[in-house]
């Protein structure tokens, strides 16, 4: 058995007081669970700003809120779910998780992980500080040129949703050189890359992601606060400035954003199948090439959101090509999770309920995804409720449920206590039915040619119906969403049950204590396969006190 | 454990179920014929992506049947029933891996052909051979916030409403004198930017008459929901009349 040499206790002076040990840990646990309550309470406010977006819609010529109000809570809804919650809630399952499953003490550098997490606050602030301002950015997450000029946008909100998202982008970056030096660095004697577990593959990729593509939107941002403040020209078509160059540029950080934001996601939904089926990942090489590989295809499709800007033909087409490739490793990732659940031994918790849901309602978004790949369906579904249908059922029924699905399969470890399953069954049922109910006849709406982006519809386009369809299901995620929240709370105040190694699990985490200490690990078990866990009790190690009743 | 499906419950759910999927189906019905639904095809192009769209919903129906229903059985099939129950231990099976990546990829590629062979017509009208006697009709489309302009070869214009005549091609030339917009009539199958700078050219055929709605589908500003578009697909006299009272 190795064992790993402590490192000297670096006591925590008294006077310091709660609040001033949170506001300077360095522990990589700490920071998780402070990544984790903020990206929470971001997701609370992008989900209200939902909330009255799908009210605002729920009939036609509706004037709840006027067209302003509408531009600058979507545009706040979809910045703050991508930058703010997505793709920062997965540097708190990354930051908890991956020193624990390479067997490490802690991330390789742990004050620049606590830099990178007080920026994401920071940016969030800077980002909403422009309501009190005159007004958010309001021109769409995707902040397209001339639109964002000044002449048309000429509130200091849009300035400071650019200088937000360039504070996120320095904390994305900083965040991903740290997990790659992480996992490149400080694995555990014997773990190979293919005995890595999925999850910190999945972290691998996407921090890769994240350090190649960050930079390409801060340069098309700090193009767009130029022109705005110092009165360049770079896409003013008045002075020989290109309105598609801006397109061009941000596509291409905001196509493998995507992936940044699901292929943890994939990660978690290949630990939590395992050990929720008694089998090994179905095809675990497979899994992990099929990850990068979607990672180094990301890169090539980004001009598929751009299929109605008027891009020469041929250029179309080899973009239309790259993405019909980039379904085949998706399609494999799919079809293994299957490969996986055949002929196991099922047990339905909370969290494999949530991942089971992950891979129903990816499949769904990686079918009506396909519709928009092809040239000729695009030409009429670009633009419209269909792909705000398509994004939802990947972020939503994608990473959203992955995220619950890594909640409840981690929250034993992290708090030391359980989530009730019966709540977190009401929970997933419920957010089942809403997400569906609210995401399912935009597809519909796409069809019949809704736009996305409007305030309000006239009556006589067949609409109205559907958008009411559609709010009534997202009052019901609002429901679900609150029985996780009364879930949380009643759990924090349970007692602390949870022991080592309660679903059997297959890696290093579970044989750290539940909640791990300080420094992780006093010592490991060998590593010798990507199940070290498993191998550890078969060979007749407990991993729990004896007599535990396992959940 | 608990069994999923032996609810009490699980019945009433399911009926419910089925009653909102029927009353969803009477519901779509008058909802399937509205005008700017891009399945009512209006002329040639809308009904050539309808084919595609067809052949792709078909395709996509199947494979989530196949491989939900597959998701869903291996659950309710493969639950466990004893705490001591230790499946087999299936870690690959390269000759069902190999499948699921070929197969996929040979279904894509035929639906990447029939794209290809499509596209071009889509996007620049008939080839000068086919239409012949059916020259093109030439209308310059201009977005700002927050309307549209429509000048006809004649140099007159109008704002909001477009005529075009039945039966001929139509070649818009689409700009913007502000910030990006996007011509959309689903019923006659074009959609393309019009953007500031640049010029775009699309194309549209109407085979019958009649009035076709659409709007701007590029966000634009705060009146981006008011920029429709209405199309009157009137005969080639009718169309000549109206150029001329312009």
């Amino acid at each position: 058995m190795a064992t790993v040499d402590l490192p000297l206790a670096r006591p925590v002076p008294r006077s310091y007081g709660k609040v001033r040990e949170w506001i300077t840990t360095t522990d990589h646990k700490r920071i998780a669970l402070l990544y984790l309550f903020t990206t929470f309470i971001f997701f609370g406010i992008g989900g209200l700003m939902a909330l009255l977006i799908r009210t605002q819609l729920a009939e036609p010529n509706n004037n709840l809120l006027s067209a302003s109000q509408f531009d600058q809570l979507f545009t706040m809804h979809g910045t703050t779910m991508i930058f703010l919650f997505v793709i920062p809630v997965w540097s708190a399952f990354g930051n908890f998780m991956v020193p624990l499953m390479i067997g490490a003490k802690d991330m390789a550098f742990p004050r620049i992980n606590a830099f990178a997490f007080w920026l994401v606050p920071l940016g969030g602030l800077v980002m909403y500080s422009g309501f009190f301002f005159g007004g958010s950015a309001a021109a769409g997450w995707t902040g397209y040129v001339p639109l964002t000029e000044k002449l048309y946008s000429p509130q200091v909100g849009q300035d400071l949703w650019i200088l937000g998202l360039h504070i996120l982008g320095i904390s994305s970056v900083m965040g991903a050189v740290n997990f790659l030096v992480t996992i490149h660095r400080l694995r555990a004697p014997g773990m190979t890359w293919f005995r890595l577990p999925l999850f910190v593959w999945s972290m691998e990729v996407t921090s890769a992601l994240v350090l190649l593509a960050s930079p390409f939107l801060a340069a098309g941002l700090a193009l767009v606060l130029l022109d705005r403040q110092l009165g360049t020209n770079f896409f003013n078509p008045a002075h020989g400035g290109n309105v598609i160059l801006y397109q061009l540029i941000f596509w291409f950080y905001s196509h493998p954003a995507v992936y940044i934001m699901v292929i943890p996601g994939f990660g978690v939904i290949s630990e939590v199948l395992p050990v929720f089926t008694r089998k090994p990942i179905f095809g675990y090489r497979a899994m992990a090439v099929s990850m990068a590989a979607i990672g180094v295809l990301g890169f090539m499709v980004f001009a598929h959101h751009m299929f109605t800007v008027g891009l020469p033909l041929p250029v179309q087409i080899f973009f239309m090509a790259t993405t019909m490739v980039i379904a085949v490793p998706t399609g494999v990732k799919i079809f293994n999770w299957l490969g996986t659940l055949w002929g196991g031994s099922i047990r339905f918790t909370t969290a494999m309920l949530f991942s089971v849901g992950f891979v129903l309602m990816f499949l769904i978004g990686g079918l009506d995804g396909v519709f928009l790949s092809s040239l000729g369906i695009d030409y009429e579904l670009n633009g419209t409720y269909w792909v705000v249908a398509h994004i939802h059922y990947v972020l939503v029924g994608g990473s959203l449920f992955a995220v619950f699905a890594a909640l409840y399969y981690w929250w034993p470890k992290i708090f030391g206590r359980f989530l009730s399953e019966r709540l977190g069954k009401w929970h997933f049922w419920l957010l089942l039915l809403g997400f569906n109910l609210t995401f399912m006849p935009m597809h519909f709406l796409g069809v019949l040619g809704m736009p996305r982006r409007i305030a309000t519809y006239p009556t006589g386009r067949g609409w109205a119906a559907l958008n009411l369809t559609s709010t009534i299901g997202s009052f019901i995620i609002a429901l679900a969403i609150l029985m996780f929240v009364y879930n949380v709370v009643l759990s924090l105040h349970g007692p602390k049950t949870a022991t080592n190694d309660p679903w059997e699990g297959n890696s290093l985490e579970w044989y750290a204590t539940s909640p791990p200490p300080p420094h992780n690990f006093d010592d490991l078990p060998p590593v010798e396969s990507n199940r070290p866990l498993r191998d550890w009790r078969l060979a007749g190690h407990a991993t729990n006190p004896p007599g535990t009743v396992l959940p | 454990m608990r069994r999923i499906g032996a609810h009490p419950g699980g019945k009433l759910v399911f009926a419910a179920s089925l009653s909102g999927l029927a009353a969803l189906g009477l519901g779509m019905a008058p909802v399937l014929a509205a005008n700017t639904n891009f399945l009512n095809a209006g002329g040639p192009p809308a009904r050539t992506i309808d084919m595609l769209f067809y052949v792709f919903l078909a395709i996509s129906i199947v494979i989530l049947v196949g491989v939900g229903g597959a998701i869903l059985f291996a659950c309710f099939r493969f639950r466990r029933r004893s705490d001591d129950e230790m499946p087999r231990q299936v870690h690959e099976n390269r000759r069902l891996e190999r499948a699921w990546t070929i197969g996929p990829a040979v279904l894509l590629f035929a639906l990447f052909i029939l794209n290809v062979v499509n596209v071009g017509y889509l996007r620049f009208g008939p080839s000068s051979v086919s239409a012949a006697g059916r020259a093109p009709v030439l209308i310059q489309v201009t977005g700002q916030q927050f309307y549209w302009t429509f000048t006809y070869s004649n140099g007159k214009s109008a704002l909001r409403t477009m005529e075009i005549p039945v039966n001929v091609p139509v070649d818009l030339s689409t700009n913007s004198k502000d910030v990006i917009h996007g011509f959309w009539v689903p019923a006659l199958g074009a959609k393309i930017d019009a953007l500031p700078g640049i010029t775009n050219h699309a194309f549209i055929e109407a085979s019958q008459k009649g009035t076709f709605q659409g709007q701007c589908y590029e966000f634009c500003g705060v009146g981006h929901d008011q920029m429709l578009i209405t199309v009157k697909v009137v005969s080639m006299a009718q169309y000549q009349s109206y150029l001329s009272k312009l």
